[in-house]
């Protein structure tokens, strides 16, 4: 059985059907990446497995529990964690108390020291900026913040929304390889990217979705060779 | 009439010598006098004229009561240096820059503002109508009202900063915590066995605290119960609705009260405890002692710490206990202190403070610098922050964006509730209708301070009391205006307004995002 699980979901924005009965899989161990046109329902999809977009048909199952009946802040328990799309970084809070925002569902004060040194390893950046606003920061340590802020939660699931967006190419190939580090740490990552070059190269499996609907999933490496894909994402003729 | 002659001369006189000067211009085109020399000389042109008009017997030269202790022509040159200054430098300040003709029109108020505030307050001072220990009073009152302003205020803004709206039924909260409490009180104030003192004034200690504990229970029940009744359902909704809403609920309440406890007036009855009056120098001599242990705990932090990385086996005292040494230490200090402090003032007229309104004041300062460490360094504090700004992120940290909300609505309602308290305490009477002008004075605080900002809303209160208290007396007696005191409402209400057209993000406010606004 798949870690996380989507089955024939529909989710609407108010008369707007965003998605039209999507479907996928991660397993265990995974980096599975959605990629997609501006529109096509990344987000929403997303939006729909941490529940600030209710499906209505459908079910998201996280080992084999339907997360539908739960409200956004107790699907982050449940073990889903989402950096958002344009990062979502409290711009009024410092660095230190968007982490600890991060760590809202543990109490463990001792076990919420561990995990922020843990994220200033993977992240020296935020270290040296701790005390400042998290408006202060540039795109990509706000990227980081998100990221680290995430992680605080323990997931077993990390959902990245566009984590390239905004950033210069130098950065987003670091963000990618940091994308990579997480995982073999042992989280399992979905991710939707546009840039879709740089998620198939981290990725081991991906899906391609069009106005709400997925028309396309294999390994990485054979979307990569995908005439359609090729054409369509990647810019090749 | 003079005065109004006065105010003309100024006018033209500012603006035709400002406008003059701007024009003077370098072969460059650079102006060839700074804003401020243009002030300055404005300022000086305003004395000589006063003098000259008053030396030639026209009404034009005004000494606004300085004469009485100057002489006619010191005092008209007095009052033309200062008023002609002040009006000169925020003339040529605005003129220098880009001047349109709306920009005229503000300058064209700014100047009467100016002419009535300085002149009015020079007015009032020279006639010594008050005398010393009166300004003085009026102070600790408008401290004391200013207090009570505050923490409604707070309310107001702590709403308005996490769902940007206005709860309109913030006055009926503080109205609803000092009318419950009124029974109480009303209760403690009765002798149990005839003959003998009331608990309330055996006890006042334990009874002050009874009383605001059913104050502040009510109106945080009346006020999350509200949020989830009537505002939540309405989270979605255009802006409007809640609005209407809320002064829909602020009616309800009213009328709810009035039907349970009648129309009548009902009168708080006097803590004896409270009556009477402090030295002042008591009152500086423990504000003094306030500062030095808080900044010696402030202090110590860092040191302790620092101590503690040195030397970690060795266990040193803990900070709290360092904390009641100093404490000790200090009130040695503090008692030889007012020794001798009590032998000066039986030499001259000792200063007094009014010990009710030292305690309001000391008990708003206390509950509202709770309320910030609160909101700046506890876990639901950071979330309050955390949802303030963004309610979708926030739902995905695991806050749970509705229990937030109706915390900070209790949050808010109990400080009302004990500002209930502390009102009804100073005025000594309630009835059903009491939250509406305070509560629109609180809402004016909040908007004076920046709303939405916690920092913003205590100096908004404290500003609009101390403004309101003095303001009458300071500003209008001198010119003339026989009962000054019953407008001070004109003066709290003529505040928002001109905040709102010179400065719409108020004293502290930063400019809102789009997205808020």
């Amino acid at each position: 059985m798949a870690l996380l699980e989507i089955k024939e979901v529909h989710s609407y924005y108010g008369a707007i059907h965003a998605l039209k009965g999507i479907s996928l899989a991660v397993e265990q161990g995974e980096i599975v990446t959605l990629i997609g046109a501006n529109g096509a329902g990344k987000s929403t999809t997303l939006k729909t497995i941490s529940g600030i977009v209710r499906p209505r048909q459908g079910t998201v199952c996280l080992a084999g529990e339907d997360l539908a009946r739960y409200p956004a802040h107790q699907i982050v328990s449940k073990g889903i964690s989402q950096v958002p799309e344009g990062r979502g970084v409290f711009s009024r809070l410092t660095v230190v108390e968007n982490l600890e925002m991060g760590a809202y569902i543990h109490n463990d004060a001792k076990q919420m020291a561990e995990d922020m040194e843990r994220v200033f390893a993977i992240f020296p950046r935020l270290k040296e900026r701790a005390k400042q606003s998290g408006g202060t920061l540039s795109g990509g340590e706000q990227q980081m913040l998100a990221m680290g802020r995430a992680l605080m939660a323990h997931p077993k699931v990390l959902l990245l929304d566009e984590p390239s967006m905004g950033l210069a190419p130098l950065l987003v190939e670091s963000i990618f390889e940091t994308v990579e580090t997480i995982n073999k740490e042992g989280t399992t990552i979905l991710l939707v990217e546009q840039n879709a070059l740089m998620a198939l190269q981290v990725a081991h499996r991906g899906y391609v979705i069009q106005t709400g609907e997925i028309v396309l999933q294999d390994n990485a490496a054979a979307l990569r060779n995908n005439q359609m894909v090729q054409k369509a994402y990647l810019g090749m003729d | 009439m003079p005065l109004f002659y006065n105010l003309l001369l100024y006018i033209v006189l500012s603006l035709g010598v400002g406008f003059a000067l701007r024009s003077l211009k370098n072969a460059d085109g650079s102006p060839k006098v700074s804003w401020y020399m243009a002030g300055l000389v404005i300022g000086l042109l305003g004395g000589l004229l006063n003098v000259l008009a008053t030396s030639m017997g026209l009404s034009f030269g005004h000494a606004f009561n300085l004469h009485l202790r100057l002489g006619l022509l010191l005092g008209s040159l007095g009052t033309g240096l200062i008023i002609g200054t002040a009006i000169g430098l925020i003339t040529s300040y605005d003129m220098f820059k880009r001047f349109t003709l709306i920009d005229s029109w503000i300058l064209f108020f700014k100047i009467i503002i100016i002419f009535v505030v300085i002149g009015g307050t020079i007015s009032s001072l020279s006639i010594q109508k008050y005398s010393l220990q009166q300004w003085f009073d009026f102070f600790v009152f408008g401290m004391a009202q200013g207090g009570i302003y505050a923490l409604v205020a707070l309310g107001y803004t702590l709403v308005y900063g996490i769902l940007f709206m206005i709860n309109f039924a913030h006055g009926e909260i503080f109205m609803s915590g000092a009318f419950t409490a009124f029974f109480m009180a009303n209760a403690l104030a009765q002798p149990a066995v005839k003959g003998q003192p009331p608990f309330l004034n055996t006890n006042p200690v334990s009874s002050l605290i009874l009383i605001f504990l059913v104050a502040i229970t009510t109106s945080t029940v009346i006020a999350v119960l509200l949020e989830r009744i009537a505002y939540r359902p309405l989270r979605r909704a255009p802006r409007l609705v809640p609005l209407i809403t809320a002064i829909g609920a602020s009616f309800f309440l009213q009328y709810t009260f009035r039907g349970f406890y009648g129309s009548g007036i009902q009168s708080y009855p006097q803590v004896k405890s409270l009556q009477g009056a402090l030295l002042l120098g008591d009152v500086v001599l423990f504000l003094a002692v306030a500062g030095v242990v808080g900044l010696g705990w402030l202090l110590l932090q860092p040191f302790y710490n620092s101590l503690n990385k040195k030397f970690p086996r060795t266990t040193w005292l803990p900070p709290s206990a360092i904390g009641l040494i100093l404490i000790i230490a200090v009130s040695l200090v503090y008692n030889i202190l007012v020794y001798s402090v009590e032998i000066s003032t039986k030499l001259a007229t000792p200063m007094l403070v009014s010990r009710l309104q030292f305690v309001v004041v000391t008990a708003s300062v206390l509950m509202m610098s709770g309320l910030y460490l609160t909101v700046q360094y506890t876990k639901i504090g950071k979330a309050m922050r955390a949802v303030s700004e963004d309610k979708d992120v926030a739902a995905l940290m695991g806050i749970d964006v509705d229990q937030v909300i109706s915390v900070t609505f209790g949050m808010g309602a109990a400080l009302a509730g004990a500002a209930g308290v502390l009102y009804a305490l100073i005025f000594r009477q309630v009835h059903f209708f009491m939250g509406f002008l305070p509560g629109l004075k609180a809402f004016t605080a909040a908007v004076l301070g920046g709303i939405g900002n916690v920092p913003g809303a205590m100096l908004g209160g404290f500003f609009l009391g101390i403004f309101e208290s003095m303001g009458p007396s300071l500003f209008l007696e001198g010119l003339g205006i026989p009962t000054a005191y019953q407008l001070k409402d004109v003066i709290a209400f003529t505040m928002l307004v001109l905040v709102l057209i010179f400065r719409p993000t108020g004293i502290m406010g930063v400019e809102l995002s789009k997205k808020k606004a």
